[in-house]
Formats: structure tokens, sequence, C-alpha cells
């Protein structure tokens, strides 16, 4: 198969880059080595759209960061992505944060970030009264925010493969030969060749330049560990409230997510790039540092931990470049924090990085930019009727902890990107996502997906390849 | 909107029995809303036996125990709607529900009785650290896939927590060819039955490890090791007692809580202690007309008791229904020495007899129960033995509560001379931790 | 000496059965002494498990997977898993009541297998 270009994995970097290219009569095709998309960096992160007054001023972070942001909310109205504009505090909790904040402050008004306001002690806690009596002031981003990452990756994807891009999931690159008319990857899928490859492998992407002899960048993994709590913690504050970056520490952040919740993490641990293990040591980190700035969280209403896997890498800044050894080789890489704010402004620079390599773009002339899914909670009561009445699956409540109906289920197993796991369902439509973590609705979806993709529920996975639920029937099952 | 004069949230034992409670008080026009596709609740899934010893006289199944009621209730006029989700109840009694079969509906109810049980706690309840990897189940979700689909979780197998689903499943896994290598339990004593550690462990010879717990968990895809660790008398792990066991399944057997957001959104009173409404005696919850009886109260240890429970919120409806109102008045529950709580939290001045459930914070032998007005010892009750993993109850008489002066009782457990040692809170447990069990004998 | 935990009642009793004579010391009441020497004498357990619900041919009916039974009298503890290799050949089929035999004189024993729940074709 021949393309013009191939994107190498499909986070919400390379999502974002197939969303753009798609857009333009090309083809494309992206690869990703796991059975679904977002299923690296961009699970498991602080879910937060950042303002933009943290990178230095002058570096593509920083220029990424405050554009990204300004694209962020148009983006998720059209693709259909929770995202909530709800502003970030970080606060000055003693005499040396407040010069922190004042350096913040210049730095953000340096990279252009709109509307930062330095507030007193007063305006920070009556905007935030839960914070900590300790609390002496605070830097105000408003255009921060919170998102649903893996529906944002989701939805760019989903929009690109509608305009003609191709996916390929559980196809991770093993090889790539350098060929005269460009690239030739190679793939347990078989073998394909791209005028132009971007290498969007996020904490593999060292891996992936290594392919082409390219070895100007490592990745230095960093893992990043988390507590979810329940929604009955979810209004604890309202805006992201993060602490004054120290020596080797950005500081554990405190938000509500799009979903309700409450979302305290990350602590910062040099990791191996597929190490997603929690610690007993990162987790009693998190929860002294996080109750520092938010004295009353109730981590007895935790309902979920996991560990993220930032791609840091030996440089202080994201690598958005052509190879220098492989002429149309494209890096998308180290995108490590703030990536998923920057990520929509990411896909046009590749873009103008390839443009600048040779690549004609032709926009097309009809595109689809735009998605809707159906969320049966947030429909009116006269919606909600006539749904059922039309679809009684809609009428049947699968996850009780999020009211996540059949109907649901159902339809996103017939998208363009169908999950094939227990938790590809949990991302798309949020069953299982509750206090209870599936552990009522686990068995019933199980059975839905492998009604609907026509699989034995055996075969049905909790996440990525080799994650099997249930090893098989008792007494020899009850096939015919 | 319908109106309904009692409407039941959950068919399993609690509201079939508190519906039938009502029914044979007279009311006519009952409505049971079941989210399942089938009465009878968790015990559909409990098909061991040991159920009704105190109901029936006998020893039932799950599915027995359920199917005796739900064949009562079909003799009646009681209806029960099925795949049906209450998905909110607003202070005025209106539900708003949710079924394939009448889409979105609201019901206004003249009472309400809760009984929507309870749901296990998780791995991420109790932070374990370790790996994401697949094969950490809770052992309800297990016991589901097991004796309803027909499906095994895996082959080699852990059990974390020895309360009695813990136990039960067991049983049930080594019985279908499965190798159960150990059930590790936090505490120094067992969270469940002696019959189930006798039946389910010492049977098939699977070790107990008392005061240890999971202190990693190892695997790239599914699970592949799970460490075990001895803990000291706080119960933080001992370093260099760590044991290391090679399976493909962890069971989490360690606790239940009552499922209580319909009530929190209503704005129900809460017990911290129950995690279940705060009730009188005849089971009314601070909003008037809506009553609450099972594991949504707290989480009781045999099914039985929930029948007993559930008859006298079903009785208590009828009366609200009937226009009766309890005399005002109010005497308080207190909690005193190594209780950790007690149902009802307060009763009305001038009722009957009454029975007060609790359960105690130590295990202990030839102790006794005081109950106190003001510091005046009124009432003293020996037990052989006590356990934080069996609810206790007194009866307090009629004459005795009239002679109350002060407006609260406290009931303790006598205190012993040195002391009992009394467990201290983990970071995260200020929370009472019923190794309660739910229905499962 | 064998040591055991009576369960007879929550108290859990640590008794010593002597294996000749079955006499039982540590008990607190007669019914941990019957008790004990029952357990050495002749342990019994009743074995609760589910069958396979035979697959229908005609598609529409909404049958269980699996039917919840158990052997109605307790049956010599050492014959457990006998009886379950028996139980795991057994394939069902609607109607069946609660209580029909589905085998009887399960593993040479004189207990039956018997349904624990109803199976209906019509749901």
């Amino acid at each position: 198969m021949n393309y013009d270009v191939v994107v190498i994995g499909c986070g919400v970097v390379g999502a974002d880059c197939a969303y753009e290219l798609a857009k333009h009569a090309l083809r494309v095709c992206v690869l990703e080595a796991s059975n679904d998309v977002a299923n690296g960096t961009t699970k498991a992160n602080s879910a937060i759209v950042h303002g933009g007054y943290d990178p230095l001023p002058g570096t593509k972070m920083a220029r990424l960061n405050v554009r990204g942001t300004a694209m962020m909310c148009e983006l998720c109205r059209k693709l259909d992505v929770p995202y909530r504009n709800n502003g970030s505090l970080v606060l000055s909790l003693t005499e040396a944060d407040d010069e922190t904040l004042q350096a913040l402050y210049a730095r953000g008004l340096a990279n252009g970030v709109p509307g930062l306001t330095l507030l007193d002690r007063a305006q920070t806690l009556s905007m935030e009264p839960n914070l900590s009596p300790a609390v002496r002031g605070a830097l105000f981003a408003p255009s921060a925010g919170i998102v649903n990452p893996w529906e944002l990756c989701l939805a760019l994807a989903e929009t690109a493969v509608r305009n003609g891009a191709e996916l390929r999931l559980s196809a991770p690159v093993t090889a790539i030969a350098r060929t005269a008319g460009g690239f030739r990857l190679t793939t347990p899928q078989g073998e394909l060749s791209a005028r132009f490859v971007v290498n969007c492998a996020g904490v593999f992407s060292d891996q992936i330049a290594a392919m082409v002899g390219d070895r100007s960048f490592t990745v230095r993994p960093v893992k990043g560990e988390y507590y979810l709590l329940d929604k009955a913690e979810g209004s604890r504050v309202d805006h992201v409230i993060f602490q004054c970056p120290s020596e080797g520490s950005k500081g554990v952040l405190v938000t509500p997510t799009v979903h309700g919740n409450l979302l305290v993490g990350p602590n910062a641990a040099s990791c191996s790039p597929e190490d997603s293990a929690n610690t007993a040591a990162g987790l009693d980190y998190v929860r002294a540092s996080a109750q520092r700035a938010v004295p009353g969280i109730q981590f007895r209403d935790n309902i979920r931990n996991f560990a993220g896997v930032r791609a840091n890498t030996d440089r202080d800044d994201f690598i958005l470049e052509e190879s220098a050894v492989a002429p149309g080789f494209i890096h998308a890489a180290g995108i490590r924090s703030p990536g998923l704010s920057a990520a929509p402004a990411i896909g046009p620079e590749v873009l103008e990085l390839l443009r600048q390599a040779g690549l004609a773009l032709h926009k097309k002339e009809h595109i689809i930019d735009s998605r809707k899914r159906v969320r049966f909670q947030e429909l009116s009561d006269k919606e909600k009727n006539a749904l059922v009445q039309a679809d009684p699956r809609y009428g049947r409540v699968i996850c009780r902890c999020e009211s996540v109906t059949e109907g649901e289920i159902v339809a996103c197993l017939h998208t363009p990107i169908p999950p094939v796991s227990v938790n590809g369902v949990k991302r798309r439509v949020g069953a299982g996502m509750g206090r209870c973590q599936s552990g009522f609705c686990g068995p019933r979806v199980q059975e839905i997906i492998a009604r609907e993709l026509g699989i034995d529920p055996t075969e049905v996975l909790m996440d990525w390849a080799g994650t099997w639920v249930l090893c098989g029937e008792t007494k020899g099952g009850n096939a015919p | 909107m319908t109106d309904h004069e009692l409407v039941v949230i959950g068919g399993g034992p609690a509201g079939l029995a508190a519906a039938l409670s009502a029914w044979e008080q007279g009311v006519r026009d009952i409505l049971i809303l079941e989210r399942d596709n089938q009465a009878g609740g968790i015990l559909n899934q409990c098909i061991h036996n040991g159920f009704g010893l105190h109901c029936f006289q006998e020893e039932l199944t799950g599915p027995e125990y359920a199917g005796r009621f739900i064949d009562l209730v079909k003799q009646t006029g009681i209806q029960i709607r099925t795949d049906t989700m209450v998905l909110e109840l607003s202070e005025d009694r209106v539900l708003h529900t949710l079924s394939p079969q009448y889409g979105y509906e609201s019901i206004r109810a003249g009472a309400v009785v809760l009984a929507m049980g309870c749901r296990e706690r998780t791995r991420g309840a109790i932070s374990i650290p370790g790996a994401r990897c697949s094969g950490i189940f809770t052992a309800g979700a297990a016991q589901r896939f097991l004796n309803i689909e027909g499906y095994m979780v895996g082959k080699r197998v852990v059990i974390l927590g020895s309360g009695d689903i813990g136990l039960i499943m067991a049983r049930r896994m080594t019985l279908e060819g499965a190798k159960v290598l150990a059930c590790v339990e936090l505490m120094p004593y067992s969270g469940g039955l002696a019959r189930n550690i006798v039946q389910c462990l010492n049977d098939f010879d699977i070790p107990l490890y008392l005061s240890h717990t999971v202190t990693d968990i190892r695997g790239k895809d599914r699970l592949e090791q799970v460490v075990v660790s001895q803990v000291d008398e706080k119960r933080s792990p001992i370093p260099g007692t760590e044991r290391v066991f090679d399976c493909d399944t962890l069971l989490l057997s360690v606790g239940l809580l009552p499922e209580n957001e319909l009530s929190r959104q209503a704005g129900i009173a809460i017990d911290p202690r129950t995690n279940g409404p705060v009730v009188w005696e005849n089971r009314e919850s601070s909003l008037p007309g809506v009553f609450a009886c099972g594991n949504v109260l707290h989480v009781h240890d045999l099914v039985d008791y929930v029948s007993a429970e559930s008859e006298t919120a079903g009785k208590a409806a009828a009366a609200y229904l009937r226009g009766e109102r309890p005399a005002a008045g109010e005497l308080k529950i207190v909690n005193g020495n190594e209780v950790s709580y007690t149902v009802p939290q307060h009763i009305h001045r001038g009722v009957d007899s009454v029975e007060i459930f609790f359960r105690v914070r130590n295990v202990r032998k030839d102790a006794a129960i005081r109950v106190l007005d003001g510091q005046t010892q009124i009432a003293r009750f020996r037990r052989e033995h006590l356990a934080p993993g069996e609810m206790e109850s007194i009866r307090l008489p009629k004459v005795l509560l009239d002679r109350v002066q002060g407006d609260a009782l406290t009931v303790e457990i006598e205190a012993v001379e040195g002391g009992v040692p009394r467990s201290e809170a983990s970071p995260l447990a200020d929370i009472p931790t019923p190794t309660g069990k739910g229905g499962q004998t | 000496m064998k040591e055991l935990i009576c369960i007879t009642c929550p108290k859990g009793c640590h008794l010593k059965v002597d294996e000749e004579t079955f006499a039982v010391t540590g008990n607190s009441c007669p019914r941990g002494a019957v008790y004990g020497a029952n357990e050495l004498r002749d342990p019994v357990r009743v074995v609760t498990s589910t069958v396979v619900v035979a697959p229908v041919p005609s598609a529409g009916t909404n049958l269980p997977r699996r039917l919840p039974v158990k052997t109605d009298r307790p049956i010599p503890k050492g014959k457990m898993f006998e009886v379950m290799a028996e139980i795991a050949k057994l394939r069902v089929k609607p109607p069946v009541k609660v209580g029909d035999i589905l085998i009887s004189h399960v593993a040479g024993t004189d207990g039956n297998v018997v349904a624990t729940k109803e199976l209906t074709s019509d749901k």
C-alpha cells in the first residue's frame, strides 16, 4: 500500500495530525501499536488545558500551548468533546511562592496568555473557599480549562477516518527502510510505503526515530500517579488548583474533571515507557501534597488510582522538526505537558513542516468537520422519551453509577473506530467509570460487546492486548 | 406523571419483604421498581445454601430464598416492574424512572421504601498499589460471571478479605477447578462466619493469612503475581515479610457500602458510620414518608435479618399511608464504648419495645452490653461472644423506655480491666469497616 | 487428637476430638460435642453448583445460561468432586421447577441433585 503520509501513533498528537491531514487531498494512514486510540499518555494525564504561563518564552511549548488553548473551545464544540473553561489558580502558600507567582505572571505576559491576574488572599478564598487557610494569593489564568483527553483524541481520529484517512490498530511499526520515494514501514499487518512519515509515537518516539538512523534525542519517561475521586468530592474545588512549582516538581494539582469527579495528582518519577503501576510511596506523596492546598479532600471517596507516563526527553522543548538525517521524516516527539493543551495547534504545525519538506497541500472541497453522539443523561425528558420509543435499548440503564444506557453502548460499537475492550467502551461512553468501577456493569458490557461484534465473550479484553478477563466457560460450556 | 400509593425501590430481599408486609397491612397499590431483568437481587447469584434458618427454619440457597418471596408476591396484586432504573428521587416523593417499556416516566408516590442494597468496595476504595493489569475483580463481580453467566475469571486465585463473599467464592472457584492459593485478611480475625472458614477454606486446605494484606500487584497485561505482606497492629505492612504468589486472579472481598446516591440526592440525612439513612425505629428516614431497609440502610450479615427489618419498614409505610403519625418526642441512641454504629439512630418517645441493632469494634468473649440513661445504667445484657463481623441486637421493653429521664440512651460494651486493644484507624479508614456480607448468609 | 472449630454457632469453640473414641473436649455446649464427633466420623456437606442450560434451537427466547442446583441433603465430604463431575455432564432444558430432581443418587450417594430455581422458556 502506498500513502502520501503515514502517521505513527494515535494519541492526541497523532490524531490531530491525521485530522488536519485528512482535510487535504492526500492518502493518509495512521498506525497505532495498541488495539485502541488514545491508549498511551493520552489516556492517563491531568486532563488539563493549561493557560500557558509555565513554559519559557520563545519555546515551541509556550507558543503552541497558548495557541492550542485558544483553539480548544471551538474544536471541542465542533467535535462534541466535553470541555469546560473553568480557569486555573496557581496558589502561593509561602513567601517564596509569592516570588514564583510574580515570575510566572511575567512569563505568562511574555507568552501572550490572555487575562492573567494576580489575586490577593481574600479574592482567592472567595473564588475557592475550600483552599488551605495558609493561602496567600494566586495567579488566575481564565483561559485554562479541563477536557476529556481520550474523547478529544477519539473525536479527532474519527473525523479523520470519516474524511478518508485510514487507521490501523494493533499495528506497531517494527522497521522502517528508506526508499527512493520515501519510506517502507513494516508492521505485523504487512508492509506499507509512504512519501512522508510523522513520528507521533509518544514514549516510543526515540525508538521510531532510531529506525531511520536518527538518534538526536532520547525519551526519558516520567511517571505521574493520580487519585480519581467520587462525584461526591467533585465540587470540592471549581477551578484547576496548582501549587507553585518547586525544584523537581510542578506540584500536585487538584481539579474537577469534565465528568464531575475530582482528580488529584501527579507526582513525578522516572520509569520505563510502559510502567503504569501505582506505588504506595507515590500515592502517599500525592495525598499529602494535595492536602497542603486543599486540606478537606475526602480520600475515602477515592474510586480509582492510575498512573500516566509522560514522554519527557533530553531536550527542553517539544521536538517538532524534520529529521536531520531522514528528509521527509517529521518528528512530533517529546510532547509532554502541556502537550494536551497544545495538541490542537500541533497538527497545523506539523502540516507546515510537511509543506516545507515538499508535500503539496490541496484542501478538499468537502470535508466533515463535526461530530455528535447521544449523551442520554444530558437529554431533556421529552428527548429521552422519543429516543426510547425509537430504540428501547436507550431505556435500559447498564451502568448504574454513570447512568449509561445500552443504546449508547451499542451505538459506540458501531462508530468508525469501534472499541474492542471493556475499557474502550468506558472511554467512549463512560460505562464503568463510576464508583463501582464496573463491578455491576462489567459482565453486562462484556456480553454486549461480544454480541455486537460477533465474538465470544472470552475474547473480550479489559483493555490492551493480553488483558483477558475470562478464561473459559464452566462445565464445558453450552455451545450447541 | 402516574400515581402510586407505595413505591418500593429495589426488588431484592428487602424490597420484596417490605412490599409484602405493606400488602398484608392493607395497602393495595404497590409498585416495586427493579433495575435488573428479574426480581431477587443479589440472591440470584448467591447459589450457596445457608439462607433462611431464621425465617423459614430450613437451609435454603439464595435463589430458593428469593423464590419463596417472589412466589408470595405473585399471589398478591403487587406489581414488579423490572429493567427499571430510578434516576432521581425528589423531596416530594416524585421518582424519575427509565425503562425500555415505559421510557422516561415520573411517578408520584404516597410513600417510598428505599431498598437499593449495597455495592462492593473496589481496589480504588482501598488504593491497592501496583500494576493496572486485568485479573482483579470484586468477589461479587466474579460471582456473577461464574454463577449467572457460567464463565471462569481465572485459574490461580488469591482472595483479599475474609468476608463471607470472598470465602464463598474460594469454595466455588475450587469446585469449578481453579486453584485458590490463599485468603488474605488485614485484621487479626476473620470477617466471615466460622462455618464458612471451615467449609470454604479448611475443607480445601486453603490457607488464611490473618494480619496480612496485598502490597503489590504485578503483571504487564494480565495479573501475574501478587505480593502479600504481614501488617503490624497499626495495619501498616512490615517490610521483609513479603510473600509472592504466582496467580492470574485477585478477588477483592473488602467490604460493602450501602448505595445511597438517590437518598443523598433527595436530601435524606445519611449516617456517616453506616453510610445509610438516619432512621427512626420504624425505619422512616429524615424525609417523611420515605423509609429504608436492608443493605441500603446498613450492611447485614444475614438475609433473614434483612427480611425482618423490611417487614418493619413495610408496616410503617402502610401506617404512614393510613395517615398515622408517631408521637412527637425524640430519644437519641448514642454509640458508646466499642460500639461503631446503631440502627435505629433515634426512636420516638412512647413507642412499644424497640430492638436496637449495632456493631462492635472488637472481638470479645464473655462481654456485657450496657444501656445508659445519662450516667445511669438502665439495662445490661450478657454475651458470650461479640465480633465486628456479627451484627448484635438488644431489645428494650416499653416499661424501660418509659422510665428514661434524659433525651439520649447510650449503648456501650462494658469496659474490661486493662482495656481491649483498640485497632487504630488507617489513614483512609476513618469509617467503620463492617466486613459486612450482605445476605451472603 | 484432631483440632476443629465448631460451627454450630458464631462462638466458634476450638474443639479437640479423639480420633478413636470421638470424645470431644473444648466444647461449651452439647451441640458442639455432636458436631465434633460427626465431623470426624462422617463429615458431610451440601454441594451447590450450576448446570448448563442446553442451547435452545429457536431464537428469541431469553433463557439464562446456567441453572443453580444443590444436593437435596448433605453428601459425604470426600465425594464433593465426584458430585461436581456428574453435575458438569448434565444439560437441562425448560421447563424445570424448583426441587425437580435432575440427578438421583448422585455419585452413588443417597443425595439427589435438585434445581434451586425455576427454568421456563416464556420469560
